[in-house]
């Protein structure tokens, strides 16, 4: 039971199992208590009754006995009341009923079947008197007809009723919990999404869930203060690095042309493509940073991916030409998904030319995409050196260069990350095979 | 050819430096530092093109140019843009921008852009079913080419290169401009993949002539005429 109770559900199963034990042991109980309560005043009543007939130990004389009986019928109401006064071989003396069967000493009950003259159910008490004599005085336990099971109807009514309220305000109770929880959740995927701007719906009764709501709201509005903070440090510094890095080279491309430079010419071109290189660098900062922010999300279309798969292969082919390698291009059945047409070209051109520009002349890449449970499933992979478990991380991290030689800002592989969350996907490393090489795959919902 | 520039621009350094570099290829640059004196001088100036600076003061380049629009001054516009505006970019072209440059502005790949845009007026006025540069002959609409009468076994990527190339006249392409036009890509590879494809032309055109395609270190490709 308290495995199970620590989910709503599980809580919600067991406290009503115990609400249901516990009103139907009540319930069982109070019937029951009533039933032995009547008794018991019935009891009282038949003994007194029998007491007042005929004292213990002054043993009345059978005249006199007929005599109260007769004085008691007539003087007081007692329809509910039955007396019989037998003699020694069991023959009535007086009374106003019979009973069906001969009745030991003592207290005992009755019932229909007992076919009681002129009564119902009830209790009887029986005593000895001299002589062989017995008194018995019966008294009705069910002042109605059909008193017990009118009384079980009432019981389960009452009862029932309390269980239906319980059990329908519990479910809306969790309902609205659970309500309340899956607002919560959604706002959550969405940020984790990258959409910081969802909030928890405040429905503005100032309940514990409104200030729950609003004070995870006011920690979401810190974290989007804090993220966009760091974002605009990391966006000013690569835009404010940027302008006065290209009025340098402005400045060398001028320098560059005039006449006069012809003997430091070479340098000069050499320091302008340098420059370059930098800004390029700033280019793909700013370019993960634009991706991060979301905001493309907005121009998402349908696009063909198998399509444009063969575009960017045929665009990067050269290249691998050039060194001797060869990019195979295997079956393409993923069919359209949503996204940035762009980006996805991006993605796709990073992954091919990280796997060529790394491999050695020689190498095979291979690039192929189908349509799996959890939508497109997009793999590249080479027979090239591959990266080692505990580099993958890096790889994926920005200037998480391997290699500090050749040429790259070892954001490519960010930025294809980068684009692949962007589109509510993954991008994961792993082996291409036990020979070694680099599988990189990345999983689109379609 | 001589082009008479206005530039809009509130970087004072910058714009320094760009007109003096426009001016290195000849052209008469005018400046402003923003859109209300920009309006000023083109009402008292025919521009043959002009550059303008998205982010400017008084007056945003993108309302200027509406304005302009509005009034009917049709003169070519070419804008200046920050990074990672794409959306804007498009609102650009809505409000009736001819192209963009992404800042910094290299000033060669500028001085292409501007031949392209201004050769891109007058070739829609004069449409032909072929284009030729020297001995060398392309028919977009049948996808083909010649050079010296023969024909070429062109692979679709070389096909669109050299015809870009043809269109340009003998102007530098830039290898953004190629990648924009070949790909419709808005990112520029950080590897050589233009030159890659550019060799595997220029191989396939060496075979009927001389190399015709000329390398401008650093920006792109001309035709030698």
């Amino acid at each position: 039971m308290i495995g199970t109770a620590r989910s709503l559900r599980g809580l919600t199963i067991a406290f009503l199992c115990l609400f249901l034990t516990v009103t139907t042991l009540a319930g069982l109980g109070t019937f029951f208590a009533t039933l032995s309560m009547i008794n018991v005043l019935v009891d009282k009543r038949i003994a007194f009754e029998s007491a007042e007939l005929a004292p213990t130990g002054t043993g009345l004389s059978r005249g006199e006995l007929v005599r109260r009986i007769r004085e008691l019928t007539s003087q007081r109401d007692t329809g509910d009341l039955g007396l019989l006064l037998t003699d020694a071989q069991g023959r009535t003396i007086i009374g106003n009923t019979r009973f069906s069967r001969a009745l030991p000493s003592g207290f005992s009950s009755l019932n229909r079947q007992d076919r009681i003259e002129g009564l119902s159910a009830g209790r009887v008490f029986v005593r000895d008197l001299h002589g062989g004599m017995r008194l018995a005085v019966f008294a009705e336990t069910e002042p109605i007809d059909d008193y017990f099971s009118a009384r079980k109807l009432i019981y389960i009514t009452g009862f029932g009723a309390i269980v239906l309220v319980v059990l329908i305000g519990l479910l809306l109770f969790r309902r609205l919990i659970g309500q309340r929880i899956e607002a919560m959740r959604t706002t959550v995927e969405s940020i984790i999404d990258g959409d910081l701007s969802q909030r928890v719906p405040v429905v503005g009764d100032g309940g514990e869930f409104d200030q729950q709501a609003a004070a995870f709201n006011r920690m979401l509005d810190r974290i989007g203060q804090l993220m966009a903070e760091v974002r605009n440090v990391s966006n000013d510094i690569s835009h404010e690095l940027r302008t006065p890095l290209a009025r340098l080279r402005n400045e060398l491309a001028l320098l560059e042309q005039r006449s006069d430079a012809e003997p430091l010419r070479d340098q000069l071109a050499l320091a302008t493509a340098q420059a370059d290189d930098l800004l390029g660098m700033f280019g793909a900062l700013l370019r993960i940073a634009e991706i991060e922010s979301g905001a493309r999300r907005a121009g998402f279309r349908s696009l063909d991916f198998d399509a444009l798969i063969a575009d960017i292969a045929d665009m990067v082919r050269p290249l691998a030409e050039d060194d001797n390698q060869r990019l195979i291009v295997g079956p393409c059945n993923a069919g359209t998904l949503v996204g940035d047409r762009q980006l996805l070209s991006q993605l796709l051109h990073n992954l091919l030319e990280n796997a060529l520009r790394h491999g050695p002349e020689g190498t095979t890449v291979r690039i192929s995409a189908e349509r799996g449970d959890h939508g497109v499933v997009l793999v590249v992979t080479d027979d090239g050196p591959g990266i080692s478990q505990d580099q993958r991380a890096l790889v994926l991290r920005r200037f998480g260069r391997i290699e500090r030689r050749g040429s790259g800002h070892g954001l490519g592989l960010p930025l294809a990350d980068a684009i692949a969350r962007l589109h509510c996907g993954t991008l994961t490393l792993g082996d291409a095979g036990p020979e070694g090489g680099l599988k990189i795959t990345v999983v689109l919902p379609a | 050819m001589s082009l008479h520039i206005l530039l809009v621009e509130d970087d004072r350094q910058l714009q320094r430096q760009l007109a003096a570099q426009l001016s290195q290829f000849g052209h008469e640059v005018q400046a402003a530092d923003d859109g209300r004196k920009a309006l000023v001088l083109l009402g008292q100036h025919a521009f043959d093109i002009l550059i303008l600076d998205w982010m400017l003061p008084h007056l945003d380049g993108i309302d200027l140019l509406r304005q302009l629009r509005e009034s009917g001054m049709n003169v070519p516009v070419l804008m200046l843009t920050a990074l990672g505006q794409i959306p804007d970019k498009l609102e650009g072209f809505e409000a009736g921008a001819d192209d963009y440059v992404v800042k910094p502005v290299d000033a060669l790949e500028l001085n292409a852009r501007l031949h392209a845009l201004l050769r891109a007026r007058r070739v829609t006025e004069q449409p032909t079913d072929t284009v030729s540069a020297g001995d060398i002959l392309v028919s977009p609409t049948r996808v083909l080419a010649w050079r010296g009468g023969q024909a070429l076994n062109l692979s679709r990527t070389e096909f669109n290169l050299l015809l870009e190339l043809v269109r340009a006249d003998g102007q530098v392409v830039t290898r953004a401009m190629l990648i924009e036009r070949i790909w419709g890509h808005d990112f520029v590879p950080t590897t050589n993949i233009i030159d890659s494809h550019v060799k595997h032309l220029r191989a396939k055109l060496i075979q009927h002539g001389d190399d015709p395609i000329g390398t401008v270190r650093g920006i792109g490709y001309q035709l030698r005429a």
